[in-house]
């Protein structure tokens, strides 16, 4: 049993396992806050707007509305990529390791931590196809038997991100929909309007809580997150690899893989930190999403993010060491180049500001929390960028050294994205339990069995 | 928001500083912390959404491309275009797809650019050097390379004009009859003619004749740049106009006091080719050659010379003085120099004494001609003429210096009734004190001939469309003085004539067949035997036997002048080494062509020294103000490292006004302040502006220290260190086992002199034409979107009053090991059997993996559809070679088109390949053969020698891409090298 | 003897644990037929009504498998079919080709169980006897069900509701066909 379980009870053991049905279930069934609501998804719309109209000019004229050049012919389309996905990771870890590791605080935030990565990824996802020069042809990445009989180059990194993003989403949404289920039948039993009944009715299959179902259901969940796991360490160890097969330098690097996956999980924690906080504020979760939590969340920030800082001390240590000179160079441009400040800018957002997170006050505090995290987000951003531009824009023959600037269409389909994420999460949260029921009433029995034991 | 305000101040000593120690570096802003650079960012994303402009010109091709296409296809002038005709039946030997090649010429400041003109279907596509032809041998320039897009220009003039509205031929013949009375009655008092410089024994008889028809009417040749001052030196010289010739492969010294022998012009490729002879690998006996250059402007010559000093144009004179004085000519003294300029010049004077009869001193045409006058005088002393320098009776007609002073003078005399120009701009070209604008209205009837209603022909009342010389028969002599009759490789695409003609009409002998006149001619000089001889001479390019004779002359003594004392600013004038005097302003592909030394498109600059841009505090871009007497241009500053301090050059071509849609707005106008025609340097005055311009170049880059892109060889050590090899898991490689793997017969591969590259830009030009490179304009240029397949970095090293420039040529490296081949996700980018690194357009979807993976950033991405560009010069397109669309990346190929179509040949004859067969664009173009292709795997094949070169090195050889485009080594001939 | 007009009888109980005890002496009676309703997984139950059937994991294996074959044959063939030289790396470059192989193996590891759990409960079924039954919307909430089967062969309408209301359950009830 978990220590954070037998200190001291995450929950409040007062409430009843039909207190905990009712409150979650009625977020969907009795919707509270409809007006902060509504808002919210109005402005995420107003994105969700932007990204049609950017994407619509993008694919009119082409990716030369965007800032690229030679030599920086990749940027925001493949930064904004990486930094998406890199937050969906954190859903994955949450629930899947977590619940391995039997670490109860999690089915507090495993349900909107899954769907926060659904859309991440679905973001990520996004990009690539955007970046194309002629995305009309994304088709031709996939294998199937073309006329000129030519396959798709299986050693390509981008050709291992496409199979690795499509596999991630696919078993994020089997994952999510799995753990969603018996959550669903409940929804369904509290309904009582004919519309609700028959939109849970249909979501949850039947499910009825049969003990064999239970069983095999739980079969299914727990390999799912053993899968997961070890999924989520390669999705962005192969983004990474996107880089470090180049040889330029700045990407050509070992250090890559497991920087970019820990830097992926700090974004991400950064990110449910976010929502967690919005949502227990939303719809009064107090109870549920308890300080408890937050404090866990603050601590777990705390540590992916010192593991990153080690990724950048390990950076400069290799250029360094290596005594390479182009590596030195790029080393210098990072330092005091025309990109200093997102070199910069990404050790003050991700690691200065972290440092109050020592404090417990800091962690339990909702809005200092919140800050962090954002500041988190904003950092990992600018290192994503900054390890892309910084590399590119000056590698090795000074003769084609360039520079790059986003443009407007850069940032509106940035912004766009965000909408892109927002506005479905929205509605999720609108539409189904936007907690975990069943696995909020599992943790309350064991904390009240071991009341009763202490007692 | 204005960056005059933020303008960076350079420090000078910290420059120095950075330079001090030997270390690349390529423009002053990289000294200084990027400072001018961030300018130049800000000027470069201005606002988003101004990312979509396009060209002015977009529109306007648009609409014009498809009648001209169709016009192309008619193949006949007065037809409406809309009566496009396929054939009917097709003529017999014509195979569409298989091109066919006839020999003739384009004329360039009358000079005849001897060409093989590949057609397809009756479309010239591509032009190059005449290879049986004794002055280019085959290799071409900028200029040749590009007159196939000048044909097809969309903007070309395509009827007659009266009073600009349109008219017909039959209108103008009504009009010019009256005229024609006229001069009958007075003798032709009162009729001036115009033209540009002419060698065509045509034209000279065709003026003969109406010489006598109108016995006092006269002709006269006005060209903006020329040899004006050449002749005037000349004369003053030997008692008459004789042209010098310089043969360069035979000396083992040059001296040039300013003189940019390897510079752009009608000599550029005789002069480049003889250098190139004597230069690259050390030939036995005879050492390297050695190049002293003093000059006041960075040049071509200057760059590859073995010493080099900037002086300033007084300076120049002092030199000149000085080496007079050393070869007592009488009444010279030597002037007191500077110790650097006195070191240089006693080294300069003890080489050339040493190998006397071997050496040779060239004094620039653009210096005063009581200083070119010394040249002769001194060659003969070292006994260099007939050797390395001889004398040759002109083949151009001589002209007074300042036929337009003249002509404004006659006009404000009111002397002029009829003005007449053919094939000539002067009221764009006339130095802006004659006002010959103002003036003309006076002139009662005037005519213009032209390919472009430019300037002039705005003021005219008929403007006529002249053929172009690729439409038209003629005829014109080489600068060797060989004659070459050009014949038409296209009917005239519009209702042209040709200079010929027109001259006919003012006879009023009538307008005869096209080639009547030319016929004429040849007729008298070939005799019998007339049609074997008129046949060869076409079919070979050029008539037998027809080049200048050297004759034997001794100069006369010279009355010695004074030396001008070094005055406050000294400016200078020079034509642009892409678009010239502005005749080729509406030619895209030279318009984008980076200029040689400072990479700059689309555009002229003030070029000023360091120290000028130090004590101005100004930067590259900032609006400077340069004044002549009174008289003011604007344009923007650009900082060239190794100018003479006091020194302000000005580019002839921009600023147009009218003619050139492509060029209008584009740069200042350096006409506007020239004080007169013969002027090629002034005293003036310079001053900052408030403002900054944006100007693209293709290369802006910084230090870079301690890298070894280009490396070098001396006498020291004349090979470069075997490169120890890295420890690495890869198995040890060697051509022959790589290339076993892939094919069993060919393993392609480049290497490329740099001992012999002299920048001159024709290998790119070339690569253009061949590979229907894109033109993107200057705003994509600006955002570092260029499409070159092939570009020359220019580096620089040491300090920065004085550097030490590099060229160096760098197409596609066709990597072994190609890092982009592994990125590409769908096989759009995969190695040929015979290695090479191929591009497969269609199956690109875009990606930009391979260029994020290059190394060498080589490969061009098509942002936008930039094929709207080029509507109008669909028929210049190579139809062997896909035009490239939007989202798709490309490269050089290293012509794979030609490699290919050598495997049908040899296939259709069923034999292997010959030895070095196929031949790249780029290598044909140049004229120094820096540039060598072919099978790696013939031990005797030319690139196979060069690779077993002590200077052999390949580019980032530590990356382990395994290139197949490798180099040699540049000989480092300073003599600081040697001890 | 089974009863084929009913599904069977229904036992509502309002802990987990009293809804184990039930099943024990469901069992000790002899009963064999039984099923058990929660809000959440009652893992004790498990051993109680003696499920053991790993089936899910076992498709988890072999859909793993499969994967990976699928996968690392696919690359094989298509560069076998295609051969062609990518960078002058090797045709089949197994390290390269891995990458696929391991995202593959996971894609279908992950979704043979999903599918095969729902197929093997049977699911999706909207329609069932049970929830007919008055109190079951509770089984989702805070009740605990235990159900003796009709199919049972001690099964009783009258006998088996006496047991079952000795175990003082909040109610029992008789669900229909």
């Amino acid at each position: 049993m978990s220590a954070t379980a037998t200190s001291e009870p995450i929950l409040p053991t007062g409430q009843t396992y039909a207190d905990v049905t009712d409150q979650l279930a009625s977020i969907p069934l009795h919707f509270p806050a409809r007006r902060r609501w509504i808002i919210a998804l109005l402005c995420s719309s107003l994105l969700l707007g932007l990204l049609f109209v950017a994407i619509t000019v993008l694919f009119a004229s082409g990716v030369g509305i965007w800032g690229l050049n030679i030599p920086v012919n990749w940027a925001f389309a493949i930064h904004n990529y990486v930094w998406w996905l890199g937050i969906g990771h954190a859903g994955t870890l949450i629930s899947a390791l977590l619940l391995l590791l039997g670490r109860d605080w999690r089915n507090s935030l495993n349900r909107f931590a899954e769907t926060m990565t659904l859309f991440a990824v679905v973001c990520a996802g996004l990009y690539p196809i955007l970046h194309l020069g002629r995305p009309w042809f994304i088709y031709w990445m996939f294998p199937y038997p073309a006329t000129m009989d030519v396959w798709p180059q299986f050693r390509s990194p981008l050709e291992w991100d496409i199979w690795a993003v499509l596999t991630y989403l696919i078993v994020s949404i089997v994952f999510w929909y799995i753990g969603l289920i018996p959550d669903l039948a409940a929804a369904r039993d509290r309904a009582r309007r004919r519309r609700w009944q028959i939109f849970f009715g249909i979501l949850a299959l039947g499910w009825r809580g049969s003990a064999i179902h239970w069983q095999r259901w739980h079969h299914a969940y727990r390999l799912l997150a053993a899968l997961a796991v070890p999924l989520v360490v390669s999705v962005h160890s192969e983004v990474s690899l996107l880089f470090a097969v180049g040889t330029i330098p700045g990407w050509h690097s070992t250090i890559f893989p497991p920087y970019f996956v820990l830097g992926a999980a700090f974004s991400g924690f950064a990110v449910v930190s976010m929502i967690a906080i919005g949502i227990r504020a939303l719809f009064h979760l107090q109870n549920l999403v308890t300080d408890q939590h937050l404090d866990i969340l603050g601590k777990v920030l705390l540590a992916t993010g010192l593991m990153t800082a080690y990724g950048y001390i390990f950076e400069v240590f290799n250029a360094a060491y290596s005594g390479e000179a182009h590596e030195l160079q790029t080393l210098h441009d990072r330092f005091f180049g025309q990109y200093w400040w997102s070199y910069w800018g990404a050790v003050f957002f991700n690691f200065i500001v972290l440092q109050p997170l020592w404090f417990r006050s800091v962690r339990r505090s909702p809005w200092m929390l919140f800050t962090i995290a954002t500041s988190v987000a904003i950092g990992m951003w600018l290192e994503r960028y900054m390890i892309l531009v910084t590399s590119l824009y000056r590698d090795f023959l000074v003769s084609s050294w360039g520079v790059y600037h986003a443009t407007f269409w850069d940032w509106a389909i940035y912004a766009g994205t965000i909408g892109l994420f927002m506005a479905p999460f929205l509605l999720i949260i609108r539409l189904l339990p936007v907690i975990s029921i069943f696995e909020e009433k599992e943790v309350l029995r064991r904390e009240q069995q071991e009341q009763m034991a202490n007692a | 928001m204005s960056r005059s305000s933020r303008a960076p101040q350079f420090d000078f000593d910290r420059i120095r500083a950075a330079t001090s120690r030997k270390q690349f570096w390529s423009s002053i802003d990289e000294l200084l912390d990027e400072q001018g650079l961030r300018e130049w960012i800000e000027a470069e994303f201005p606002a988003p959404l101004s990312v979509h402009d396009k060209p002015r010109r977009r529109q306007f091709l648009k609409l014009i491309g498809a009648s001209l296409l169709l016009g192309g296809l008619t193949r006949c002038g007065d037809r409406p275009a809309n009566h496009a005709l396929p054939y009917v039946i097709q003529p017999e030997e014509e195979v569409p797809g298989v091109p066919r090649y006839y020999a003739t010429a384009v004329a360039f400041e009358g000079y005849a650019q001897p060409v093989v003109a590949t057609t397809y279907s009756g479309r010239p596509i591509k032009l190059d050097g005449n290879p049986d032809h004794p002055v280019t041998r085959g290799t071409s320039d900028v200029f040749m390379q590009s007159a196939v897009l000048d044909l097809y220009d969309p903007e070309r003039s395509k009827i007659p004009l009266r009073n600009g509205a349109p008219a017909s031929w039959a209108q103008f013949e009504t009009a010019l009859s009256g005229l024609r009375e006229s001069w009958r009655n007075r003798k032709g008092e009162g009729l001036r003619i115009l033209t540009g410089a002419t060698t065509s024994p045509t034209l000279i008889r065709q003026f003969r004749a109406m010489q006598e028809a109108y016995p006092n009417m006269r002709w006269s040749r006005c060209e903006a740049i020329g040899h004006a001052q050449q002749d005037e030196a000349m004369s003053a010289a030997f008692g008459r106009v004789l042209t010098p010739h310089y043969r360069l492969d035979q000396c083992d010294v040059v001296v040039s006091l300013d003189h940019d022998v390897l510079g752009a012009g009608p000599r550029q490729v005789a002069h480049a080719q003889a250098w190139g002879v004597r230069h690259g690998e050390v030939q036995s006996g005879l050492g390297r050659m050695r190049v002293h250059v003093a000059e006041s402007v960075p040049s071509l010559t200057g760059t590859v010379a073995s010493t080099r000093i900037p002086v300033d144009p007084s300076r120049i004179e002092a030199l000149t003085h000085a080496m007079a004085a050393e070869f007592k000519v009488s009444g010279f003294a030597r002037p007191d120099l500077q110790p650097g300029e006195g070191n240089w010049l006693d080294r300069a004077l003890r080489e050339l004494r040493n190998s006397a009869g071997h050496s040779l001193l060239m004094i620039g045409p653009y210096c005063d001609p009581h200083l070119q006058a010394l040249a002769p005088a001194i060659n003969a002393q070292l006994g260099n003429v007939g050797k390395t320098v001889w004398y040759s009776e002109p083949a151009h007609v001589p002209d007074a210096t300042q036929p337009l002073a003249e002509l404004t003078r006659e006009i404000a005399n009111g002397a002029i009734e009829t003005v007449v120009f053919i094939g000539c701009n002067p009221v764009y070209t006339c130095p802006g004190p004659l006002g010959l604008a103002n003036q003309l209205a006076r002139v009662p009837n005037r005519i213009h001939a032209g390919l472009h209603a430019d300037e002039t022909a705005a003021l005219c009342q008929w403007h006529l469309p002249l053929s172009h010389a690729l439409e038209s028969w003629s005829d014109a002599r080489a600068v060797d003085g060989t004659a070459t009759i050009m014949q038409p490789v296209i009917a005239p695409l519009y209702s042209s004539r040709s200079a010929h003609q027109i001259v006919d009409m003012l006879l009023g002998s009538g307008a005869n067949a096209a080639n009547a006149a030319v016929r004429e001619t040849w007729e008298q000089s070939f005799g019998e035997d007339f049609d074997r001889k008129w046949i060869r001479s076409l079919h070979d390019g050029f008539v037998d036997n027809s080049g200048a004779t050297a004759i034997a002359v001794t100069p006369n003594s010279l009355v010695p002048t004074q030396t001008s004392s070094g005055t406050n600013l000294e400016v200078v004038f020079r034509p642009d080494p892409c678009i010239w005097d502005g005749r080729f302003s509406n030619v895209a592909w030279l318009q984008e062509l980076p200029k040689p030394l400072t990479k700059i498109t689309w555009d002229n600059v003030i070029e000023i020294s360091p120290a000028l841009a130090n004590e101005h505090s100004v930067s590259n871009g900032d609006v400077v103000e340069v004044s002549i007497d009174g008289r003011k241009i604007r344009g923007a500053a650009w900082v060239i490292p190794g100018q003479a301090p006091r020194t302000v050059a000005l580019y002839f071509g921009y600023g147009r006004r009218g003619g050139a849609e492509i060029a209008i707005g584009a740069g200042y106008d350096a006409f506007s302040i020239r004080p007169n025609e013969a002027a090629w340097k002034a005293t003036g005055s310079i001053s900052r502006q408030r403002g900054h311009r944006l100007i693209a170049t293709t290369q802006a880059h910084h230090r870079m220290d301690g890298f070894d892109f280009v490396r070098e060889v001396s006498a020291k050590n004349p090979r470069l260190p075997t490169q120890q090899k890295a420890p690495t898991f890869y198995p040890d490689w060697n051509v022959e086992k790589s290339s076993e793997k892939n094919s069993p017969d060919h393993a392609w591969g480049m290497v490329i002199d740099l001992d012999l590259c002299v920048g001159c830009n024709a290998c790119v030009s070339a690569c253009n034409v061949e590979n229907n490179v894109l033109v993107v304009g200057k705003d994509q240029v600006s955002r570092g979107r260029e499409m070159l397949w092939l570009r020359v970095d220019r580096y620089f090293t040491g300090d920065v009053d004085n550097p030490r420039a590099y060229f160096q040529p760098v197409p596609c490296m066709h990597c072994e090991k190609a890092p982009c081949e592994m990125g590409c996700p769908v096989h759009a980018t995969v190695h040929s059997p015979e290695g090479v690194n191929q591009m497969v357009y269609n199956r690109c979807i875009g990606t930009r993996t391979c260029s994020s993976y290059c190394p060498y950033k080589v490969r061009r991405f098509n942002w936008y559809d930039y094929r709207h560009f080029e509507a109008a010069e669909e028929a210049a397109k190579n139809p062997d070679v896909t035009v490239r669309s939007r989202g798709v990346m490309e490269k050089c190929t290293y012509c794979t088109q030609r490699i290919q179509a050598a495997h049908v040949q040899a296939d259709k004859e069923n034999r292997s390949f010959r030895r070095d067969e196929v031949v790249t664009a780029c290598q044909q173009a140049c004229p120094t053969r820096a540039i060598v292709f072919g099978d790696l795997k013939d031990e005797d094949s030319a690139v196979s020698k060069r690779r077993r070169s002590g200077r052999h090195y390949v580019l980032l050889e530590e990356l382990g891409t395994r290139p197949r485009t490798t180099y040699l080594a540049r000989w480092n001939d300073s003599p600081d090298e040697e001890k | 003897m089974p009863d084929s007009d009913y599904y069977g009888l229904l036992a509502e109980f309002d802990t987990p644990e009293r809804l184990v005890g039930a099943a024990e002496r469901a069992r000790g009676a002899g009963y064999r037929a039984l099923d058990s309703f929660t809000p959440f997984p009652v893992y004790e139950i498990f051993p109680v009504l003696n499920l053991r059937d790993r089936r899910v994991l076992w498709l988890g294996l072999f859909g793993g498998i499969f994967g990976f074959l699928l996968a690392l044959g696919l690359q094989l063939f298509t560069n076998f079919d295609y051969p062609i030289n990518v960078g002058g790396r090797p045709l089949y470059a197994l390290s390269a080709f891995m990458v696929v192989c391991f995202e593959l193996t996971v894609l279908f590891a992950a979704l043979t169980p999903a599918v095969g759990m729902l197929a093997l409960n049977g699911l999706p079924r909207l329609n069932h006897p049970i929830f007919a039954a008055r109190n079951f919307h509770r089984a989702s909430r805070d009740r605990f069900f235990l159900c003796v089967l009709a199919s049972d062969d001690k099964f009783d309408a009258k006998d088996t509701r006496r047991f079952l209301e000795d175990m003082e359950p909040i109610s029992v009830e008789l669900v229909e066909c």
